[in-house]
């Protein structure tokens, strides 16, 4: 009877982490339709982060950066950017923010705050692999105000709808 | 239907805490010194392009009229100077987002595929950096 339930819950977790992983993947290939909030290739707006967060609440770190590493790698292999810039800077992006949120979520801070500190190093990880590994100047800091800014109404957009999604999945008694 | 339990409990989960102010000064502060150095870096009148690290022109924005960038002998964009302002046009990177918004706007205009920057300075002549000499000395 336990080793049912293990079982159970281990197919749960599968199927909740390829779920929200797939909705990670098309969020990502539709921002990548939609003009970036600032006009350089690989920023994006980062809505695909809510479910990077969701993860992170349901299933844990080891889970929400696989998703991250997974989303990176088959969003830019549709969207034909595979090994480009953008790649690169999205990949270094996601796994960092992925991280950062992980630590904080331990230490017991709200939502909102989390889910905007993770927008912030994304940000801030995107800004350094481009100016070290392709414009090889710190002047793209310069564009820092408008990410940092935008990050934080993307994050706390993303802290709302993780909320909301995971209130709705305990409303429909998916979650206990 | 199976039921889940969280690695956070939901009962728990809160989008505020009372320790989120230090998250929420910090970033406010952040915002303010990036966003005051980014309105100060467009108030230059020389425009710096740099390719791959490297100055390669310096224009007026005097100058108006298309300025071509090139590196090594290869086309990479062309250069709008206009109205004191200056935006990159018919550029060779696949997305073509460096087309969009002007220098003043953003403060920098990038084009990472190309590793091109371009950015506004606030003393200067201006100047190209020929590509057959590697070292210019005063």
């Amino acid at each position: 009877m336990v080793e049912e339930k293990k079982s159970l819950s281990a197919t749960a977790r599968l199927t909740f982490l390829s779920a929200l992983t797939a909705l990670a993947i098309s969020i990502g290939v539709i921002e990548s339709l939609v003009p970036p909030p600032v006009p350089v290739a690989g920023f994006k707006w980062g809505f695909s982060n809510s479910v990077m967060l969701m993860i992170l609440l349901l299933l844990g770190r080891k889970e929400a950066l696989t998703a991250a590493w997974v989303k990176v790698m088959v969003a830019s292999l549709i969207t034909g950017r595979f090994l480009s810039p953008s790649f690169f800077l999205g990949l270094g992006g996601s796994l960092s923010s992925v991280y950062l949120m992980s630590i904080l979520m331990k230490r017991k801070f709200g939502l909102i705050a989390v889910s905007v500190c993770g927008s912030f190093i994304s940000n801030l990880v995107q800004l350094l692999l481009a100016a070290s590994l392709f414009v090889g100047s710190v002047k793209i800091f310069y564009l820092a105000g408008y990410l940092i800014s935008i990050g934080a109404f993307t994050g706390l957009l993303n802290a709302i709808i993780a909320y909301g999604g995971l209130k709705w999945l305990k409303t429909i008694g998916m979650l206990s | 239907m199976p039921h889940f339990i969280m690695s956070v409990e939901l009962n728990e989960l809160k989008l505020f805490r009372k320790r989120d102010w230090i998250v929420y000064l910090l970033l406010f502060v952040l915002i303010g010194v990036t966003v005051y150095t980014g309105m100060a870096a467009s108030k230059g009148t020389i425009v710096r392009v740099s390719v791959n690290g490297q100055m390669r022109y310096r224009f007026s924005l005097d100058q108006e009229g298309q300025h071509v960038i090139e590196c090594n002998g290869k086309k990479l964009m062309e250069l709008l100077i206009a109205d004191s302002d200056a935006k990159i046009i018919h550029s060779a990177c696949p997305l073509h987002l460096c087309e969009r918004g002007t220098l003043k706007q953003s403060g920098a205009l990038v084009c990472v595929p190309q590793k091109v920057i371009i950015v506004l300075e606030q003393n200067g002549e201006a100047v190209e950096i020929s590509d057959e000499y590697d070292l210019i000395t005063g």
